[in-house]
């Protein structure tokens, strides 16, 4: 006995053994695992080329000296040719054949390890250089590189050069560096002088010159023309008829132009010292109406080494990253925060209520939604164009505001009203919650756009209220129809307490079975008509009566079960179902959900936060039910036995003991997302993820080292700043 | 007056935990409900306001049938009845004054209430009864700064506020410290005295009951074993009561 138990434990131990050989070797073929590739030098050479890259995060731009030293080359060879001798290079042999290795010797320059290209400048009409290779100077200034001939065989010599490049200036000692922006040969600071700036644009040939004046922004202010009146064909201007010059009183205008045989002078006067380098001027050809070119007013001058534009643009990113990441946590934890209890065990457990109540409930939450929503839409047909003015957006605001002040002081007040009364003033609040919140949102986007552009640089603040007041009209209808649900379910169960103690028990079975019943059909009608839409099967069998047959046994089935005992629990059902909801959604990835949002609202942030809002509320809400499920149950059944309504209990004994652990985690999904929100950009999520996946595909892999520095800065702050924070809260 | 008519509690893992039992509580009555852990005395207690749903029987008070309340009905009941417990159950995070409050709640309008919002008779209540404790000085405290005797003194006062006509006390005094277990009696027993409030309250220690309850019920494995006076326990109800390996202290 002993010893076939024996036998069987060393059988298992062999299988166990060779299932998990099998297993292994599966998962290295299956993930193509190859030692080929580690070690194969063109693999090994890229991998050291993006490390090095990486390794050099282009923080800075430097602006380059180039000093070149040539020799003329003749390839194929006409003659015998030893050498050819330069300034500063020898090349051996003096010429040579295509795919010939030559040997390139350099002297003169700076020793030690300045280093420089080799190229080959073929014989072309376009700006053609051909890479030879690299070189890298010895302790004497000198070095001696074999490099290989290309295939470019020409009658006319050709050259050979070397390149050396200087990194103009250091942080210490920063040096400006005159960018020829307009292409003029001239260094244009583009500040007016004596109340006049000067401008030649080369290029612009013709014997009647009209200019356009365009402003940073790209507007032409003016369009001028020394000749008879015309109006520009294309080019910024086209479309604007031209004036007679210095016709314009503006304060910076053109004042006179100026036909070259090259060039187009243009003089344009401003208040002294006024800087102009970013505006431009287009030259027209005064009798057609054609551009002929356009020039800025004024050179760049910048300091070299600077802030490069990679890094610019990579803080934007990022600050638009985590704003991505907080908005996205921000709703997630509005959408969480009531649905948590829903999806705690301990809290819904003991839900349950008469069968009745069921019924009657079920009916009324469609019932409540459609109600609510068409009484928006009503208000909104009555109301008509009226709602665009904004003295009646007001009214409505005030008028609206005052009822519903009023109403929920009789609402709350102290003295005890019949149910009846109630219910009225409750559907009294809800239809002056409509009016107040239509004329809310009307004045906020009213006043935010009016007041956009007095605050500036700021009018993102008014822009806030904007959102918000859109948003806000979006959802009015989903909004009131909670009111209407809250309401008609409120009505429900008053219905069904009057009925269930005012019935005989057989009316009152009956009752229950007909109230569930026609719940179940409506519910399964519902169902139906969400298959239909989906799947728009157009066949009235499937998507309505099969439905509506299933819904209504399912609510017989149930009112059955609760006869037998006296009440449904419906609690448990609500959460599996919300459970279900919840764990589905967690487990897409936001970076799946953010395709699906690209889809509907287009690349950028606003799909990113969507996506991850949508997974943050799933995934908080999971945490934070599982907080609820662990509280102490002492207190909760201490307020319970006050005689404390559900609602109450939860306010009581549940909440207090929860918000510390609420923050902490929080802020802990905030840290997540911000970490999340940097690789949406992939998916066309917005962020620094959009920056470095273009960075990546190009190449640019020191400036996706930029964005990759970023992240890590950013993550690893968010994860210190957050685990610092959640201390204080555990 | 309550009654309790054929109890009998079987929770969902098949223990039976109250087993036929039936006795009645004459209005102001101090009734001690005694026996070993696990005897089914916080069943029983818990069954009175149905923190647990009975699984058979029924609970009368005042002709009023319990145990087949709807739940709106349910809510007036419990709020007459007033409950103290072994381990305090406050919210230790919560303002002393916040757990008092919370005796309130079944008497408040419940949307006001949730932005906890009192009216000013219900402070003023709560006032007093944190001072008929002892404890006017720490309603600003947070619970959890509270001492083991000062929590339970706050639970009294929680219980208070209900204006209750039935205390139930499960075991109050079981996880205080010997010394205090007097004090906290005595808080019940004023109750029981001054206001006239019927207290139904579970003890461990013999000398309690005989010093405190006017009656005392016992129970053994779910049944009543014991209904009267509690100087009639003598040796061989003890063991009846607590088992033959039970001997009295003290």
């Amino acid at each position: 006995m002993a010893d076939s138990t024996k036998k069987r434990r060393r059988l298992y131990l062999v299988l166990g053994v060779v299932g998990v050989v099998v297993i292994y070797g599966l998962a290295v073929e299956r993930t193509g695992v190859s030692l080929d590739q580690i070690t194969s030098e063109s693999r090994q050479k890229s991998l050291v080329r993006i490390i090095r890259s990486l390794a050099r995060p282009e923080l800075v731009t430097y602006d380059f000296e180039e000093a070149t030293t040539d020799v003329e080359y003749y390839l194929p060879c006409p003659g015998a040719a030893s050498a050819v001798v330069g300034a500063q290079i020898t090349v051996t042999p003096g010429c040579g054949d295509p795919g010939q290795e030559i040997t390139i010797v350099g002297t003169g320059f700076e020793p030690f390890d300045e280093s420089g290209r080799l190229q080959f400048i073929p014989d072309s009409e376009f700006d053609v250089t051909l890479s030879l290779g690299r070189f890298t100077t010895d302790e004497n200034g000198e070095f001696e590189v074999s490099v290989t001939l290309p295939d470019r065989p020409s009658e006319a010599p050709q050259v050979i050069r070397a390149v050396v490049s200087t990194r103009l200036g250091t942080w210490a000692n920063r040096v400006q560096v005159w960018t020829d922006t307009n292409e003029n040969g001239v260094l244009d600071s583009g500040v007016v002088e004596e109340g006049v700036l000067n401008v030649t644009v080369e290029g612009a040939r013709t014997e009647v010159p009209a200019v356009a004046l365009l402003d940073p922004t790209n507007q032409v202010t003016e369009f001028v023309t020394t000749g008879d009146a015309i109006t520009a064909v294309d080019g910024p201007a086209s479309g604007i008829p031209a004036d007679p010059l210095a016709a314009n009183d503006e304060d910076i205008a053109v004042v006179a132009i100026e036909a070259g045989s090259t060039a187009t002078a243009v003089t344009v006067r401003g208040p002294d010292g006024t800087d102009l380098s970013a505006w431009r001027v287009a030259v027209y050809e005064g009798t057609t109406g054609a551009v002929v070119a356009t020039a800025f007013l004024g050179d760049q001058v910048e300091p070299s080494p600077r802030v490069s534009q990679t890094t610019i643009l990579t803080i934007e990113k990022i600050i638009d990253t985590v704003f991505l990441a907080f908005v996205a946590t921000t709703a997630g934890l509005a959408i969480a925060l009531p649905l948590s209890f829903l999806s705690a065990r301990n809290l819904m457990k003991d839900v349950s209520t008469t069968v009745i109540g069921l019924g009657l409930g079920l009916l009324a939450i469609p019932i409540g939604v459609l109600a609510g929503s068409q009484y928006v839409e009503l208000q909104r047909r009555v109301v008509g164009e009226a709602g665009r003015e904004t003295m009646f957006l007001v009214l409505m605001l005030v008028a609206g505001g005052a009822a519903l002040w009023g109403l929920a002081r009789l609402l709350f007040g102290r003295d005890r009203r019949s149910p009846l009364i109630r219910t009225a003033l409750m559907l009294g609040a809800v239809v002056a919650s409509a009016a107040f919140l239509e004329g809310l949102y009307g004045v906020l986007v009213v006043g935010g756009e009016a007041l956009r552009d007095p605050f500036g640089v700021l009018g993102f603040v008014p822009g806030l209220f904007v959102t918000i007041g859109e948003v806000g009209a979006v959802t009015l209808p989903f909004v009131i129809g909670l009111g209407g649900i809250a309401l008609a379910v409120s009505l429900a169960n008053k219905a069904a307490y009057w009925l269930n103690t005012h019935l005989g028990s057989a009316m009152r079975h009956l009752t229950g079975y007909l109230a569930l019943a026609l719940a179940g059909a409506s519910i399964g009608l519902l169902l139906g008509a969400v298959v239909d839409w989906l799947y728009q099967l157009a066949n009235p069998t499937v998507t309505v009566g099969l439905p509506a047959l299933v819904g209504t046994s399912w609510g017989l089935w149930m009112a059955d079960r609760g006869r037998r005992g006296g009440e449904v629990r419906i609690g448990l059902t609500i959460y599996y179902i919300t459970r279900t909801i919840f764990n589905t959604l967690r487990s897409i990835e936001p970076l799946v959900m953010v395709i699906v949002f690209v889809v509907w609202v287009g690349f950028g942030e606003f799909a990113g936060s969507l996506a991850l809002a949508l997974h943050t509320a799933a995934a908080l809400a999971k945490l934070y039910s599982e907080q609820v499920e662990s509280i102490a149950t002492g207190p909760l059944e201490a307020v319970r036995a006050t005689g404390a309504t559900r609602l109450q209990t939860i306010v009581y004994a549940v909440v207090p003991q929860i918000v510390p652990p609420y923050i902490s985690f929080t802020m802990y999904r905030w840290d997540i997302n911000v970490r999340m929100s940097t690789i949406l950009g992939f998916a066309g999520g917005g962020g620094i993820g959009f920056l470095l996946n273009q960075n990546i595909q190009l190449g640019e892999y020191q400036s996706a080292a930029v964005q990759m520095l970023a992240i890590a800065i950013v993550v690893a702050s968010m994860d210190y700043a957050s685990s610092r924070l959640r201390e204080r809260f555990t | 007056m309550l009654r309790v008519e054929h109890l009998t509690k079987i929770y969902e893992n098949g223990t039976l935990a109250l087993d036929d039992v039936s006795f009645e509580v004459p209005d102001g009555q101090f009734l001690g409900v005694i026996g070993l852990s696990g005897s089914g005395k916080s069943t029983l207690l818990r069954c009175i306001n149905r923190l647990i749903e009975p699984t058979e029987g029924r609970i009368l008070w005042n002709d009023v049938d319990i145990t087949a309340a709807g739940q709106e009905d349910l809510r007036r009941i419990r709020r007459r009845i007033g409950m103290v417990f072994q381990h305090f159950n406050l919210v230790d995070r919560s303002r002393v004054v916040t757990n008092v409050m919370a005796g309130r709640l079944g008497y408040t309008n419940p949307s006001l209430s949730l932005l906890n919002r009192f009216s000013s008779a219900d402070q003023v209540k709560a006032q007093e009864s944190l001072s008929r404790v002892g404890l006017a000085d720490k309603a600003r405290s947070l619970a959890s700064e509270l001492s083991g005797g000062q929590q339970q003194r706050v639970g009294i006062a929680r219980a208070l506020m209900q204006d209750p006509e039935i205390v139930l006390a499960d075991e109050p005094v079981a996880s205080l410290d010997p010394v205090l277990a007097h004090s906290i009696m005595q808080h019940l027993e004023s109750i029981n005295r001054d206001d006239g409030v019927t207290v139904v309250c579970s003890l461990h220690f013999l000398d309690l009951v005989h010093r405190y309850s006017d009656r005392a019920i016992a129970l053994f494995n779910g049944k009543l074993v014991f209904d009267g006076p509690p100087h009639e326990i003598d040796d061989a109800r003890f063991k009846e009561i607590y088992g033959h390996e039970a001997e009295r202290v003290g």
